[in-house]
């Protein structure tokens, strides 16, 4: 008798466990993949004719199968009077959700970006619980940001992954554009350490008579309104300046007997570390760019011998001078051209100096301007790859 | 008064002992607390980089007010503050003690509910129903309180290890994605912004200890009480510093000030190669243990305040209903999670009698009462 009631109360209990992980297994709007898109990248333009956003949505293609080439991508176009209305008007053109958890890429074009700043338009990527974060935000060059992502990458189907991938690599590789996650860039925005934002810039060009995308430099603003850009070349010394350079090129003149020669010899850079410091004497600013790179002399362009020590110490001399020359020539252009502090040196001296720093920070995009900069580059140069 | 290891029959003649719980366990247990729903809201109260101090000073007042509970513990060994309260204030305003503290632990236990569901439905079950999230919830914490204090007490030896290990695990794998400089410039708000963000801090969560002096009758008298509150109160500190201090140095001052959830928030961005990203899994399932632990404590000290004012041998009946009113506190308290928000600026002048003025009477009376019994021996 007792036995039985046990048997019961086990079966009982069992059947409870098992509605339980039927209950509670999940939450109430279960999404499958077959009912959702999945967004691999977005780009914002401005309709001129009713003011509207315009989204061009790059969106994984599932529908056939992934072996011939890859994953290939789809295009949805989709209209709103705010982002997140457009998102949800792309529906009415779709069967399944648009899903933004593993978007990687926002593209701003450049006349919303000038014209009426970027906070608003990255506000529902941050505040949205699925977009994460650490997506990119870059500025189109083109005339629209749609041309982005409606061109090709070389590797990959997807514009969005293509791009992001090349800024992922890119400090470490070519040293051209700056790499940001998209909540620093907001840090930026929000913080009040007189730092100018600066993102990534994109433009296409013909690769094999195919419009293919490529990075270009970087976009230089003020507040959240897009000033200008910087050329690659630029922008690799705008790199050394904020020390965020871990490989690249670099190329300089040299001939013992014409100065001015084109570059004709190339460093691999292997290391850099830049140290910046300041001083102030009650009313001139002066900021000091320690700069410490490790290199080899990737390619020579002239005939001499660079396993002597006197040739080194020649090539060294010309490259310290023409990198001074250059970078002082790249931190005048932001001075003048933009004034605005994108070298990070408010935020420098607020963390070194919250005194000074509150008695700068008033009118510190015009005192910006007048800073006296000093830098101090030195090569150290480990080999000279495989020749002498 | 059942006494430690007194043999005690109840109404269906089975014999039971009362529960008592060890000194590791009691110190476990006011870790986890602590860390429970302060570590889902962060900590920030506006300090930016210096919110850590803030929390430095929270601690060390909140040690100071443990004291006071301590002593209070030293006095009347193995009996809870309701005892104690009727045992000095006679029945009338022990009674009514019993009730405020009673309605304290509700209520607190409710708050931390809200925030739990409000924090899933926003990250994570946008669609489902907070009142289903809470029953969910409420039913573990249920079955904690069917199970008994010692119960609760292993469990959460046990989940404090798992909390410890994925705050270390976050802490390494964040390293990539650190600022350092994050923490400068240190002190930047004044003295008096920061002592009042520490207030707040003292309110929430530091001086909520209180409720473990109802819960005080489980720990042996010869268990130091002070040594219990002051290194529970420290690890508690320490470990939500290191919270704070990662999610600061992940997320930078405007985005942790922005965030409702910064722990969640960083975890989304801690991202080493392809291998170790999408962790806030793990921080999502860490922030729910603390939070099952707090209301859990929460309910055992209702329950036994329940049971002493309506005198009520078994607490298994009055689960169910201590619970659904839980329920319903915390689905009515808010509207909407900018309320919840604000609401901890109300928080900390609203607990003040709970968590100073009662204790501190109790304190008081205690001292009155044993010398007073000193003298008559």
């Amino acid at each position: 008798m007792l036995t039985g009631v046990i048997a019961i109360k086990r079966l009982f209990s069992i059947l409870l466990i098992i509605s339980l992980c039927l209950l509670l297994s999940g939450c109430w709007n279960y999404q499958g993949l077959n009912k959702i898109s999945i967004v691999s990248g977005v780009a914002i333009d401005r309709n001129v004719d009713n003011h509207n956003y315009q989204l061009t949505i790059e969106v994984f293609d599932l529908s056939g199968s992934g072996k011939e080439g890859g994953t290939k991508s789809q295009i949805v176009e989709a209209e709103g009077a705010t982002i997140y209305d457009a998102v949800r008007n792309a529906k009415k053109r779709l069967t399944k959700k648009l899903y933004f958890s593993d978007m990687q890429l926002v593209v701003i074009s450049n006349q919303i970006a000038r014209e009426e700043g970027i906070q608003p338009i990255l506000d529902w990527f941050m505040r949205n619980e699925k977009p994460r974060e650490t997506f990119a935000t870059v500025i189109s060059q083109e005339k629209t940001a749609k041309e982005i992502l409606t061109a090709s990458g070389v590797d990959h189907k997807i514009v969005a992954e293509e791009i992001e991938k090349i800024l992922d690599a890119d400090n470490r590789t070519t040293a051209s554009t700056k790499n940001i996650d998209t909540y620093k860039a907001m840090n930026i925005l929000q913080g009040k350490e007189g730092n100018a934002l600066v993102l990534p810039a994109v433009h296409c060009t013909s690769n094999q008579d195919k419009k293919v995308v490529e990075v270009n430099g970087c976009a230089i603003f003020k507040g959240d309104r897009l000033l200008g850009y910087l050329s690659p070349e630029e922008t690799r010394y705008y790199l050394f300046a904020v020390d965020e350079i871990e490989g690249g090129i670099l190329t300089f003149p040299f001939n013992e007997k014409n100065q001015d020669t084109q570059d004709n010899l190339t460093f691999e850079i292997f290391k850099n570390k830049t140290k910046r410091s300041y001083s102030y004497d009650g009313n001139r600013l002066k900021v000091f760019f320690d700069i410490k790179t490790t290199v080899a002399l990737g390619e020579v362009g002239i005939d001499i011998d660079v396993s002597k020590k006197d040739n080194i110490e020649k090539i060294k001399t010309v490259a310290v001078t023409v990198f001074s020359d250059r970078l002082q020539t790249v931190i005048k252009k932001v001075q003048t051209e933009f004034g605005c502090d994108v070298f990070e040196i408010g935020t420098m001296i607020s963390k070194k100096d919250p005194a000074l720093w509150s008695q700068l920070k008033e009118n510190w995009n015009i005192y910006f301007q007048g800073i006296d900069v000093e830098v101090r580059p030195e090569f150290e140069i480990i080999n000279t790859a495989l020749t002498k | 008064m059942i006494k430690q290891g007194e043999v005690v029959t109840n109404e269906r003649g089975i014999v039971m002992q009362k529960e008592m719980i060890s000194m590791r366990q009691a110190i476990c247990m006011i870790t986890l607390f602590l860390f429970g729903n302060s570590a889902l809201m962060g900590m920030g109260s506006g300090m930016g980089q210096d919110a850590w101090i803030a929390i430095v000073i929270g601690a060390v007042l909140g040690s100071l007010i443990s004291l006071v509970y301590a002593r209070v513990i030293r006095l009347f060994p193995e009996r809870n503050l309701y005892d104690i309260a009727q045992a000095i204030f006679g029945k009338i305003i022990g009674k009514l003690i019993i009730v405020l503290m009673t309605w304290y632990a509700i209520h607190l236990a409710a708050l931390v509910l809200r925030n739990y569901s409000e924090f899933i439905q926003i990250v994570a079950l946008e669609e489902t129903p907070q009142l289903a999230m809470m029953i969910v919830m409420l039913l573990i914490t249920g079955y904690m309180a069917f199970s008994g204090i010692e119960v609760l007490s292993k469990w959460v030896v046990i989940a404090i290890v798992l909390v410890f290990m994925v705050v270390l695990f976050t802490v390494v794998l964040s390293i990539k994605q650190v600022t350092l400089t994050n923490i400068l410039p240190v002190m930047t708000h004044d003295f008096a912004a920061v002592g009042s963000a520490s207030l707040k801090l003292f309110a929430f969560p530091f001086a909520e200890t209180v409720i473990f002096l109802a819960l005080a009758d489980s720990i042996k008298k010869s268990d130091n009480p002070y040594k219990i509150y002051l290194y529970g109160i420290f690890i508690g500190a320490m470990i939500l510093i290191v919270t704070f201090l990662r999610n600061l140095m992940i997320l930078g001052v405007p985005t942790l000030e922005k965030a409702y959830f910064p722990s969640y928030t960083a975890a989304r961005i801690i991202n080493i190669g392809e291998l170790f990203s999408r962790i806030e899994i793990t921080i999502f399932y860490n922030l729910i243990l603390g939070g099952i632990a707090k209301i859990s404590i929460c309910l055992f000290a209702a329950i036994k305040g329940t049971e002493i004012l309506f005198n009520i041998k078994s607490n298994k009946k009055i689960v169910f209903f201590i619970s659904f009113i839980i329920l319903l506190v915390s689905r009515y308290q808010y509207n909407s999670v900018m309320e919840m928000i604000k609401f901890i600026d109300i928080y900390q002048v609203y607990a003040v009698p709970f968590q100073i003025v009662i204790p501190v009477l109790v304190w008081i009376g205690a001292e009155i009462k044993t010398r007073k019994k000193r003298k008559t021996t």
